[in-house]
């Protein structure tokens, strides 16, 4: 085979054995790689109504056919489990380093089952497998566990990891790469905690092979050169990083503020690329292989909020910036280096955060129960209470458990906003009626990386589109959250991919995108064959989910988007009309109006062994 | 008439010397339309730059009236 190995990695914590796995290329073509197949084990093997945090629950990292190719931005990996903070399926997306040696390492995917008695961790040396204690490791943060995994195993080699989060199996703990590229979301992290695996270490000198090598690398490096070309002319994406979004969300009327409770922020001029630029920006970092250069290494002297290292995000500056009603740059830079270090999803944590201060000013909860004058807008409040959240200390505890567990346990479910009990991301769905569908139909809960049709909404990529009119919203839902399921299963990040590696048509026509996966892999993919593999990975997800027991009733929004509408900006007097949407998208998923795969569907997928009896 | 620009991210840059923040107010004809505001700041036109109306999505040959908000980006960001 090309591109992939075919040749998949064993682990059982629990018996301490380790087993080489292969798979054939009709497999490998068919779920593509990464997210599809790591799907098509989970639903295989294991039972999803099993406890997240149970042994039998299984967590996959997952490489794809590009990954440590040559094919620009080939760089990524997923983890695939059952999420502890929504209770149905996760995959979170990772780049930097580390998914490039793990490929390089001759195994495109390591499975880990079980749970080890004590802390351990996994050494991958090429053919060199081992499983060696961790308990010395155990209690540090990320930094400086990576710093002594490094001097214990090879300088040269790549950390995976989890901090004190997932040791303490905060429910949206992450696990961090490289020290600081995260798969952040749905507590990925807090499983692997749960299974007492502190890391995942990889050194490897495997090249992968691909079908056609000159053709592919022309083909890439006039992708590559084009898209330097856009990064050389000033290109937003190598000038700020994603923190040119805010200005853009807030004038849309979008961007979280006060926990959803407004879209328009009126500290914007605090939370600006503009201002990590001027004051915190060291320099732009790529990822492996990449031509945007989208990373921030940055670095706050204020002594108050001191620190160094990369980030942060829109999603964070949305999550602990407006969404905590906070414009102190330095603040929401710290948080973000704290969650680095311990571990936590940003966007989970800050938005958890939000919710608690709607929660304290309101009288909801007692001032002595926090321990502090909890309010929107204190920026050493967000300070304090990361410490806590990862250290499950004081209040941090309650924190743990995220805004959906939190806000219910007050009495007051409609303060928490969230879909499948996972915090919105940075675009306030009320004034961007694509992404409301896309959280409630994801299946990982509310997920812009589930279909990020802001590209449309907000973005004008391939087109602008009215972000307050539900017409094709269904559609473009579908065909994002295809598209996307396609992408994190080939090793590309979506950066690229979605400008790039699909044609210039609303209806994200992967043309560019199979040729490069015609090139590598040698398999005559074409462009339906791409989409039609990303519409079965989604409909094994859902399958997965409904096995685990959702229905209809979970796809839904908060009671904050379907009740309040937006107070000001251009969406004022706006909520998400979901059941104007709903019956469309299942119509066009091929699903019954209860939402479930109809046997004709799966059939069409070449999927019938799923067929509901 | 007078209007308002706000030129966000690297189109900042293109605003004239001066400008407060993102944003500046200048006096245009009536019956402008985006493309020559765009023109006007030497910026890509539509696809190429993102044009808001008062945080809305504009509708080619929609009206620019007395006090809008004309913001611009570019779709171009690389990522």
């Amino acid at each position: 085979m090309f591109a992939w190995h075919g040749k998949i990695l064993r682990v059982n914590l629990s018996s301490k054995t380790i087993k080489v796995e292969m798979v054939d290329e009709e497999f490998a073509a068919k779920y593509l790689g990464g997210r599809g197949w790591a799907i098509k084990y989970l639903l295989n093997e294991m039972d999803p109504t099993t406890d997240p945090f149970s042994p039998e629950n299984m967590m996959i990292f997952a490489t794809g056919p590009l990954t440590a190719t040559v094919a620009p931005t080939g760089n990524r990996y997923m983890v695939v489990t059952k999420s502890p903070l929504t209770g149905a399926l996760t995959d979170s997306n990772s780049g930097g380093f580390f998914p490039t040696e793990m490929k390089r390492t001759g195994f495109d995917m390591f499975i880990f089952e079980g749970k080890a008695e004590t802390p351990v961790y996994l050494w991958v040396n090429d053919d060199h497998v081992e499983l060696r204690p961790a308990n010395h490791l155990w209690g540090k943060i990320v930094p400086e566990t990576e710093d002594l995994l490094l001097s214990e195993t090879d300088p040269k080699a790549r950390v995976a990891c989890i901090g004190p989060g997932g040791e303490n199996q905060v429910l949206f703990a992450s696990i961090m790469n490289d020290k600081h590229r995260a798969a952040g979301r749905s507590g990925v992290g807090a499983v692997m905690g749960s299974k007492n695996l502190k890391a995942v270490v990889v050194r490897g000198s495997q090249k992968v092979d691909v079908a056609h090598p000159e053709e592919l690398e022309a083909y890439c490096k006039a992708m590559s050169k084009k898209v330097g070309d856009v990064m050389k002319a000033g290109g937003a994406m190598r000038v700020y990083g994603t923190s040119y979004v805010p200005p853009i969300t807030n004038e849309m009327g979008i961007l979280p503020t006060r926990n959803f409770q407004s879209g328009r922020f009126e500290g914007i001029a605090g939370i600006t690329g503009d201002v990590i630029n001027e004051k915190y920006l060291k320099k732009p970092k790529p990822c492996f292989r990449c031509p945007i250069a989208c990373g921030r290494e940055t670095k706050v002297d204020d002594p108050k909020y001191a620190g160094e290292g990369e980030g942060p995000e829109y999603e964070t500056i949305a999550a602990y910036g407006s969404g905590c009603g906070i414009d102190n740059m330095a603040a929401i830079i710290k948080a973000n280096y704290l969650c680095n270090e311990y571990g936590l999803d940003t966007i989970s944590a800050g938005m958890t955060i939000a919710c608690a201060m709607e929660m304290s000013e309101k009288g909801i909860i007692p001032k002595d129960r926090i321990g502090l004058d909890l309010k929107f807008g204190d920026p050493d409040a967000i300070i304090t209470l990361t410490h806590q959240i990862a250290n499950m200390s004081g209040f941090g505890k309650e924190l743990a458990q995220g805004s959906f567990r939190l806000a219910n346990s007050y009495g007051h479910p409609e303060l928490a906003v969230t879909a499948k009990k996972q915090e919105f991301p940075g675009y306030d769905p009320r004034g961007s009626k694509g992404m409301g569908l896309l959280y409630a139909t994801s299946n990982k809960g509310a997920s812009h990386m589930a279909g990020d049709l802001a590209y449309s909404e907000v973005f004008g990529v391939p087109r602008k589109i009215d972000s307050l009119s539900l017409e094709n919203k269904p559609e473009l839902v579908k065909r994002f959250e295809d598209a996307f399921a396609i992408i994190d299963s080939t090793g590309l990040c979506v950066f690229l991919s979605v400008r790039y590696m699909f044609e210039d048509k609303v209806e994200l026509w992967p043309t560019p995108l199979s040729e490069i996966m015609r090139l590598s892999t040698g398999y005559p993919f074409t462009q339906q064959s791409l989409l039609d593999a990303g519409d079965r990975i989604f409909n094994l997800e859902r399958l997965f989910l409904l096995k685990a027991g959702f229905t209809i009733e979970d796809d839904t929004l908060p009671h904050r988007m379907l009740y309040e509408p937006l107070p000001e900006g251009p969406g004022k007097g706006h909520v998400v009309e979901l059941d104007q949407m709903l019956p469309r998208f299942y119509e066009l998923r091929g699903w019954s109006q209860d939402g479930i795969p109809t046997n004709d569907k799966l059939k069409s997928l070449a999927i019938a062994e799923y067929q509901l009896k | 008439m007078q209007i308002y620009i706000k030129l966000l991210a690297n189109y900042r840059s293109n605003l004239p010397d001066g400008a407060n923040g993102d944003q500046i107010s200048i006096v245009v004809p009536e019956g402008i339309s985006s493309e020559k505001i765009l023109e006007m700041f030497s910026l890509p036109p539509i696809p190429e730059s993102v044009v808001l109306i008062n945080g809305r999505t504009i509708i080619p040959g929609e009206p620019i009236n007395e006090g809008d908000v004309i913001c611009a980006f570019s779709a171009m960001a690389g990522g």
